[in-house]
């Protein structure tokens, strides 16, 4: 456990902290993932890699985080273009360089309507109503962009799997 | 009704899902669907939980404090893992996959099959060497007793090792109660169960200075989809504290933060919300206690 949580806690860390805008609760839902990951171990679902387990774990404490607290200004988790790591420090031990970069790299290929819809739904804007009623676009298009930029991020891992694969 | 073929309105749904973004009705229609063994919904629904990992991998990385990795290992030596249906077959959490995770995976069951096989082996060849029926019997009489013996005593030894570590626990609990009661300034209330829900006690601590607040309580097991959440009142308004999280029977015993600036309340509520938890509570009390 002490490995895992010293290769993936910037990430974990790095996530609940933009989706609950709130250190404290970022430290509450770190330690909440890890906890949850070693008491469930044994009974996670073998056909999904165990990172993906990890992270949405983490969404799922962090969200629930963000509805005790008021985040200080919206989904900070995720800006493209932005320096990934601590201004002036190395954050460790990173979970997997590639995957995190390869993902990175995909979500900055979106364009531009349907990364802002994803963002604001994987942060925790609870329902595509919401999110049309924050953005002003009808839901049935919030809808769309919701399928369509999702559809790009799976064929993205897709061919990240394909390439791994042809890679071994 | 299973699907034949992905359709653009199957995408929808599953990627919404992935999202969490669907309404807690189309989602349990969705998961119903989806434990009647679709397998066109499943796939899908595993792609766009790729992609919503995608997401979460794609989060920009930032340094953990320090001490919350000895909170973390102090508190998971006092955790017991969950028994799964198995250990995960690869890439399983347990196991390295060669590129992300080492996650220490539960104990293999213990395996009885083939164990007495040698014993009863013995005990036929005894018997033949004796020549007589009387004694292959005989012979095969005790391989059972001792079988019986020997599952009996393992039953035992297994049972002692349950009940010594419930009784660690229970004493490792009971200090941390013992050690929040004594700190100066630390407010209790006792849970008292409402009307639909009588049997539910429980004991709350609550140290306002450090924000800690300590919940110990025995409640009936919330309805699937549903959780437990605690509040406090205060003269102007009900707070929300956290989930409490109840074992198999009911038992909660939760050391939760409370919100940064709350310093006093009048009393805790618990109510039953739609898991994860809401923002103001809607669901019926099911306990309360006053602020001493």
């Amino acid at each position: 456990m002490a490995e895992l949580y010293d290769r993936t806690s910037p990430l974990v860390f790095g996530l609940a902290l933009g989706i609950t805008g709130d250190r404290a609760r970022a430290e509450e839902a770190l330690l909440d993932t890890y906890t949850h990951v070693w008491k469930n171990a044994a009974a996670c679902d073998p056909a999904v890699p165990p990172l993906d387990w990890l992270v949405a774990t983490a969404r799922d404490r962090a969200l629930l985080g963000r509805r005790r607290a008021k985040p200080s200004a919206g989904a900070s988790w995720l800006r493209p273009g932005a320096p990934r790591r601590e201004p002036g420090g190395e954050t460790g031990a990173t979970a997997a360089p590639g995957e995190q970069e390869r993902a990175r790299a995909a979500v900055a290929d979106l364009p531009d309507a349907q990364r802002e819809i994803l963002v604001r739904a994987y942060g925790g804007t609870p329902s595509c109503d919401e999110i049309a009623a924050r953005t002003g676009k009808p839901a049935g298009a919030v809808k769309t962009l919701v399928r369509l930029g999702m559809n790009r991020l799976a064929e993205a891992a897709e061919e990240d799997e394909v390439e791994a694969r042809s890679r071994d | 009704m299973k699907h034949d073929r992905a359709t653009e309105e199957i995408r929808e749904l599953a990627a919404l899902h992935a999202l969490g973004a669907l309404t807690q009705q189309e989602a349990r229609g969705f998961e119903i669907h989806l434990a009647e063994g679709c397998g066109v919904c499943r796939a899908q629904q595993r792609r766009f939980a790729r992609a919503a990992a995608t997401l979460g991998l794609a989060s920009e990385e930032r340094r953990a404090p320090e001490y919350l990795r000895d909170i973390l290992l102090e508190r998971i030596e006092r955790e017991p893992q969950a028994p799964g249906p198995g250990a995960p077959q690869s890439p399983g959490p347990g196991e390295e996959s060669g590129r992300i995770l080492e996650i220490p995976s539960a104990d293999p069951a213990p395996r009885h099959s083939g164990r007495f096989l040698p014993w009863l082996l013995a005990a036929v060849c005894a018997a033949l060497a004796l020549g007589g029926a009387f004694a292959w019997k005989s012979a095969r009489t005790d391989a059972g007793r001792l079988r019986a013996e020997l599952a009996a005593a393992r039953e035992g030894a297994g049972r002692t090792g349950d009940e010594l570590r419930a009784l660690q626990s229970k004493s490792a609990d009971l200090e941390t109660i013992l050690g929040m009661a004594r700190r100066q300034g630390v407010q209790s209330a006792r849970l008292v169960g409402q009307p639909a829900t009588p049997a539910n006690s429980g004991m709350l601590l609550w140290d306002a200075g450090r924000r800690r607040c300590l919940v110990v309580a025995s409640f009936l097991p919330a309805p699937r989809g549903q959780v437990y959440q605690l509040w406090f009142s205060t003269p102007e308004a009900r707070v929300p504290v956290d989930v409490l999280e109840a074992d198999a029977e009911g038992r909660i015993f939760a050391r939760l933060s409370t919100p940064e600036g709350l310093e006093r309340a009048l009393s805790a509520v618990v109510t039953l919300e739609p898991a994860p938890g809401s923002v103001s509570p809607e669901g019926p009390f099911c306990a309360t206690g006053t602020f001493r």
